[in-house]
């Protein structure tokens, strides 16, 4: 299909559905969400859902519909991303792919947990490391790799501190620096 | 030469995209030609206004710019026949399905595509010759394949008009899945009952014949007049002999095979209405031991009866293979593998079913006891694109429906849950059947479509899982036995018996019919009709209707006792032909020989795939209508003007690609507008010199299009043009061109999505190529090229 008419096509449904989660989804490619028949295979399918108040379809449907209160929502923070629902879907819709990209719209518009915000800003951006092999705690492990005859730090910024500039100023690059920056004020007010 | 081009705006289809007026001007601006713009030229106004005008202007070759000639052709012939031209001299430019439909969002290089289309439709009409039709005689005796409901009614119609019919059928008794079902819906009468007095008809009709345990092996030559190999399997039963009294055999032998819902010995009628009522010996399972043989006091049991072969000649086929359901174990989380108590409609069906191995009683397989919840569970294996299964199956939501009123009927006290994803209760008096099923059974219907079915810790229940959607709620629901309402699929083998018949399947199995709502009887054959749920989901009601629209057409057939063929065969211009054999080593049908030094060509054997016309060096050998200056007129008149980056010559084998780009435009798939098509019958036609061609006067691509290799309507046609389009990329490298200018891809007729993509895949890849640069291809290359070519392909 012509790049034009693709253009065409989405602004024609953003403008029938008005609403503008749809339109973030449909320039991310998940135009699949069109062809959604309710069954409900998500939600049923989701063992996530089994024991939280997570309810895959209600989540995509009020995004559909336009509604940003499903942003504000802890309920898309409850999905595992097992891939269940996106397995089985009949429709072939990219349904885990979706309540990710839900995330990324919830965080830019400032809607985060206080414990992702943290997690997120330590590591990848203040220490750009996930699991730390510094401190008392961690001395154990330290003298396993040292048995198996590998230096005690593991070949990660551990080793390179001078490689966390780099990776900051990745960060700052791809304006992640700027969104954790903006998220921390909202969160403030 | 005087030329009458008559353009169509077929209301708004093509003038909606296409700007008329200026296609008008352009060529009304020409001399010797005669310009007609009409809103429908179909019509019988537009019919009639071309035979005025062509008789008035004197005009000799005629163009059509409207819609395919798939559709329209044979109306157009007749109409300048009528006018006093020779049919023949007809050229069509497909505006509507290969333009006007797929490039409604960019009308202004829709109209120069049209434009380019017209020039190329008169370009091939400037070299066409007056021809004359060839006739040939009909048998008229009909050969229905698949002896279900479809195939029983459709032998009657024909039988009944007094023509003769053999029906092959491979099982060992005919009625289907039909006589399979106790009830029927949305009337709840009989199915047996129905059906039982239409099987005895065909065992006792004069006209008809019939052949059970017997499958097609081989079909060969055209409308009127094919040759139908079958191969019988034996029955080891001598049916002269036989008298019926299938329990007397059955009784004695000591083989039960168990099936929950098929129990057999292994000799044994499948149930007791067959037709023909013959018991037959299941060679997998039967030890020998002959104790049949010795209680037959007829000595009709002969177990040294071999396999036959039988050859029929017959003037028309009926393919009628019905279904097959589909099979849930490929959708693990329903667990249909694992436990017994979750079984399919079909073998509910045999529960309720009388004469079933329960005798009318419901029970769960696991205890045998009567169930005191059932759950009835929808679309599975249907509306599911994971597994390719997009389509709707039509039946199996009024079946279970059916079945859950059936189920409450014999056990009034049962609790009966239907989840659904929607209720497509369509057919004359199905909704109605649906709201009694709500309104007096109080059956419970959910939508829902079930996540799981997994099986209770505590106890033997089953447990079912999903989303209540209306209510936005999850639940977890127990239950005793679970029906899953399986979809349909083609019947098995369809791919086999397609490739036998030289016939198109749909992306999902069925057949592909000539028309969806026109001629949706026909196959892509001329002469092989379909009727059934081969064609696609169906219920008996619509089955029966297709099947009786095919009889009348195969009768229709018959009254007129012999066929017009299509004259494009090959025909040989003797003072070129300087016999070196090139073309006796490619044909396959043994059309050419040679002898006293000259050439000659056995009309009845060509089939007029052009594989010789192709190899011919002298073009002394020529299919009308499709000759290498014919196409090379095209070619030119498109690069002449050429108004387009990058522009593609595309081309298209008659049988599968043409139709698969026309079912692109049904479907109003967009793709470039930069494809210019040019039909030929097989792209075994086409002469590398032709690629080479288009590339040096300027093409930026060339694509050729033809059947899967196994579907070509000429056995092995696309083989031998793949063969071709190896070498020409050899060729092509050396002449210092990239390679990647030319592709070869098969699409089937019903593949007018693929079409689309393949077309806007390689428009993407030659952009990003640019144009073929002419210094890389000059003059002395071509010629160098086209030597080389014509070596190569010697070598072949």
């Amino acid at each position: 299909m012509n790049e034009k008419i693709q253009e065409i096509i989405k602004r024609d449904i953003c403008e029938s559905y008005n609403s503008n989660i749809l339109r973030k989804f449909i320039d991310t490619g998940l135009e699949e969400i069109r062809a959604c028949i309710n069954c409900g295979t998500c939600t049923g399918s989701c063992p996530s859902g089994r024991r939280t108040a997570l309810r895959t379809r209600s989540v995509i449907k009020k995004a559909l519909d336009g509604d940003d209160s499903v942003l504000k929502d802890i309920d898309i923070w409850l999905c595992s991303t097992c891939y269940y629902c996106y397995e089985r879907c009949p429709r072939n819709i990219l349904v885990t792919d979706m309540v990710i990209k839900l995330r990324n719209i919830a965080v830019e518009k400032g809607y985060i947990l206080e414990k992702h915000f943290n997690l997120a800003y330590n590591v990848f951006f203040k220490t750009c490391h996930a699991i730390s092999a510094k401190g008392e705690n961690n001395k154990k492990w330290r003298e396993l790799r040292e048995s198996y005859k590998l230096p005690s730090l593991p070949p990660t910024v551990h080793s390179y501190p001078e490689a966390v500039k780099e990776c900051q100023t990745l960060m700052k690059e791809v304006k992640f620096k700027k969104l954790l920056d903006q998220i921390k004020k909202k969160i403030k007010k | 030469m005087k030329i009458g081009l008559f353009i169509c705006g077929c209301g708004r289809n093509i003038s909606g995209t296409i700007d008329i007026d200026k296609v008008y001007d352009h060529f009304s601006k020409l001399t010797n030609y005669y310009v007609f713009e009409d809103q429908y030229l179909c019509s019988e106004s537009g019919v009639k206004n071309i035979i005025k005008e062509i008789k008035k202007k004197k005009m000799e070759r005629i163009v059509i710019a409207a819609c395919s000639l798939k559709l329209h052709g044979s109306l157009f012939q007749k109409t300048i026949q009528k006018a006093g031209i020779n049919k023949f001299l007809l050229s069509f430019a497909n505006i509507r399905e290969q333009n006007s439909w797929v490039h409604s969002k960019n009308p202004i290089k829709a109209t120069k595509k049209a434009i380019d289309q017209i020039n190329m439709a008169v370009e091939r009409a400037k070299l066409l010759n007056p021809l004359e039709a060839q006739y040939a005689d009909i048998i008229p005796k009909t050969m229905i394949i698949g002896g279900g409901i479809a195939g029983i009614k459709a032998a009657l119609a024909i039988a009944n008009a007094g023509y003769n019919v053999c029906i092959i059928e491979k099982r060992p008794t005919i009625g289907g899945y039909m006589a399979l079902f106790d009830k029927t819906f949305p009337t709840l009468d009989c199915s047996i009952c129905v059906l039982g007095p239409l099987m005895s008809e065909i065992d006792d009709h004069p006209n008809i014949k019939l052949y059970t345990l017997s499958k097609v092996k081989k079909v060969k030559g055209n409308i009127g007049n094919f040759k139908v190999t079958v191969l019988k399997k034996p029955r080891f039963i001598n049916e002269d002999e036989c008298i019926h009294c299938f329990d007397i055999c059955r009784e004695v032998c000591p083989i039960e095979i168990n099936d929950t819902f098929f129990p057999r010995r292994a000799i044994d009628v499948p149930f007791p209405q067959a037709v023909p009522l013959f018991p037959d010996i299941q060679k997998d399972y039967c030890i020998g031991c002959k104790a049949c043989a010795q209680a037959c006091e007829r000595e009709a049991i002969d177990f040294n009866q071999k396999e036959e072969i039988l050859e029929f000649k017959v003037g028309s086929i009926i393919v009628s293979t019905g279904l097959e359901p589909f099979d849930p174990s490929i959708l693990s989380e329903l667990n249909y593998n694992n436990y017994q108590d979750i079984i399919t409609t079909l073998q509910l069906e045999r529960m309720l079913n009388g004469d079933g191995p329960t005798n009318g009683k419901i029970l769960r397989p696991s205890t045998g006891k009567p169930p005191k919840r059932v759950s009835f569970v929808l679309c599975v294996g249907s509306r599911n694109k994971k597994i390719h299964h997009d389509y709707c199956s039509q039946v199996c939501c009024n079946a279970a429906i059916k079945q859950a009123i059936l189920v409450k009927k014999n056990i009034p006290n049962i609790n009966v849950n239907v989840y659904y994803i929607d209720i497509r209760a369509v057919g004359k008096n199905c909704e109605e059947f649906y709201n009694r099923a709500r309104e007096d059974f109080g059956i419970r219907f959910i939508k829902s479509n079930i996540s799981a079915i997994v099986k209770s810790d505590t106890s033997d229940e089953l447990i079912i899982r999903g989303e209540s959607v209306s209510e936005d709620m999850l639940f977890e629901n127990k239950t005793d036995l679970v029906v899953l309402a399986v979809g349909i699929e083609p019947a098995k083998n369809t791919n086999k018996l397609c490739q036998i018949l030289n016939i198109s399947q749909d992306t999902y199995g069925f057949l592909l019919e000539k028309h969806l709502k026109l001629r949706s009887s026909e196959s892509s054959i001329n002469g092989i009709f379909i009727a059934g749920a081969i064609q696609g989901p169906k219920d008996i009601a619509s089955s029966i209707a297709q099947a009786e629209s095919a009889a009348a057409k195969v009768i229709t057939l018959f009254i007129k006792s012999r066929v017009e063929l299509d004259p494009y065969i090959v025909y040989l211009r003797k003072e070129n032909c300087d016999l070196c054999r090139l073309c006796l080593n490619i044909c396959e049908y043994n059309a050419l020989n040679i002898k006293n030094n000259e050439l000659n060509i056995i009309q009845a054997n060509c089939t007029g795939c052009g594989a010789c016309a192709a190899m011919c060096p002298n073009e002394a050998l020529n299919i009308p209508g499709f000759t290498k200056k014919q196409i090379s007129e095209q070619i030119k008149v498109v690069l002449k003007n050429k108004n387009e980056f990058p522009l593609i010559i595309g081309f298209l084998c008659n049988w599968c690609s043409y139709a698969g780009a026309d079912l692109a435009g049904t479907s109003k798939i967009e793709y470039p507008t930069n494809i210019r098509a040019i039909r030929v019958m097989c792209t075994a036609m086409l002469d590398p010199a032709l690629v080479f061609e288009s590339l040096f006067f300027g093409a930026d691509g060339v694509i050729i299009m033809g059947c899967y290799e196994n579907d070509c309507h000429y056995d092995s046609g696309f083989i031998k043009a793949k063969k071709r389009y190896k070498s020409v990329r050899e060729i092509l490298i050396k002449a210092g061109i990239n390679e990647d200018r030319v592709r070869i891809e098969s699409v089937a007729a019903g593949e007018g999505e693929k079409f689309a993509k393949v077309v806007s895949d390689f428009t993407n890849k030659i952009k990003g190529l640019g144009t073929t640069k002419i210094n890389e291809c000059g003059e002395d290359n071509s010629i160098k090229g086209l030597v080389k070519s014509k070596q190569k392909l010697g070598e072949l």
